[in-house]
């Protein structure tokens, strides 16, 4: 049996995994109980707009991705390198907050639908490894450079970096639609 | 033959049945569906914003527009295939369906301010390509924003119903 550290020594890891799930089904129920949870329910537009807000928020992250994943991989070369980066990180990083507020109201609002649903935590596994990859990607691009319109930086590399943002972005967007067909605690 | 009858034909189709009989397909063409739908929206609004000097004010306009409307196209066909398939999945029940009514009319309101847009104030972007956009072109970029984001408050509202 694999063991695993966990509090107060070492734990078969399934025994852990059953505590984790416990901690989650009690933070979530204990999250739904909360004022701003029960204000969120009754107020007939709050969701509604919640998710509006959060689907405009994903429009401008998953096009910036796409237009710098297309100029990476060395498509629409007319467009400056190091500008285009830089305006779409401009966009980029705001808008991660606004859907990291929207997205954490939504939760609030229906915990049990988000906290217990498998999907919803693999959306937050990819969203971590996407924006955490984002500003490394970012950091690799600018530290090699610009060569006037171009970029310093091997094409294999850029190319790789293209498909993964776009990958990594496409699964997010695609588990975040899921976490409506999954039912929460199964699976 | 009338609509009713045409829509149950529609409704008839073997696609149609897979639509709804599928426990995956469904939820497959709607994520499609998203996915299309917010590069449209994302890559629409960037021309929008260019055109009201809001956003890379200082890029030339057919610059801008040959870098994005590709994807606005290309997206646009994916969104057009993917919500044709959904709508067969039910037809009588979306054409009934007010907030899809709404969205229709949207739809093809925005289709009739772009082809304005660029038989109109297209036609002269030479003279104001890098320089102020004209207020034909400013209306015709307010009014595209305005209808796809109630396209996307409709498309949210059709869920819901």
């Amino acid at each position: 049996m694999q063991v695993v550290k966990g509090q107060g020594g070492a734990l078969p890891s399934a025994l852990v995994r059953l505590q984790e799930g416990t901690m989650l089904e009690q933070f979530s129920t204990w999250l739904e109980a909360t004022s701003l949870s029960a204000t969120l329910q009754e107020v007939a537009w709050a969701i509604p707009v919640l998710q509006i807000i959060h689907i405009l928020g994903i429009a401008v992250v998953f096009s910036s991705i796409c237009l710098v994943s297309a100029h990476l991989a060395g498509f629409n070369r007319q467009a400056n390198a190091a500008e285009l980066l830089r305006s779409n990180l401009r966009l980029f990083w705001p808008t991660i907050l606004v859907l990291l507020l929207s997205g954490g109201l939504l939760v609030v609002s229906e915990p049990g639908r988000d906290l217990l649903n498998p999907m919803f935590l693999i959306k937050m596994a990819t969203l971590t490894g996407g924006v955490l990859f984002v500003a490394v990607a970012a950091r690799i691009v600018e530290r090699s450079g610009y060569d006037g319109n171009a970029y310093k930086l091997n094409r294999g590399a850029r190319t790789t970096i293209a498909i993964l943002l776009v990958a990594i972005f496409t699964a997010i967007i695609i588990c975040g639609r899921w976490i409506a067909y999954f039912d929460a605690g199964t699976n | 033959m009338n609509v009713q009858e045409m829509l149950d034909q529609i409704e008839a189709l073997q696609i149609s049945v897979m639509m709804r009989e599928s426990t995956w397909l469904f939820p497959t063409v709607e994520t499609v569906h998203v996915l299309a739908l917010v590069l449209v929206i994302g890559t629409i609004a960037r021309v929008d914003l260019r055109l009201l000097s809001i956003m890379n004010a200082k890029d030339s306009v057919s610059q801008v527009m040959a870098g994005l409307l590709p994807w606005t196209w290309g997206g646009f066909i994916v969104a057009a295939i993917s919500g044709t398939l959904m709508f067969v999945s039910h037809p009588t029940k979306y054409l009934e369906t007010v907030p899809f009514q709404i969205k229709l009319v949207l739809l093809a309101l925005a289709g009739l301010n772009m082809l304005v847009f660029h038989f109109v104030a297209l036609k002269h972007v030479g003279e104001w390509d890098t320089g102020p956009t004209p207020r034909g072109a400013k209306v015709a970029a307010g009014t595209s924003l305005f209808l796809w984001l109630s396209i996307v408050v409709v498309g949210r509202w059709i869920g819901f119903v």
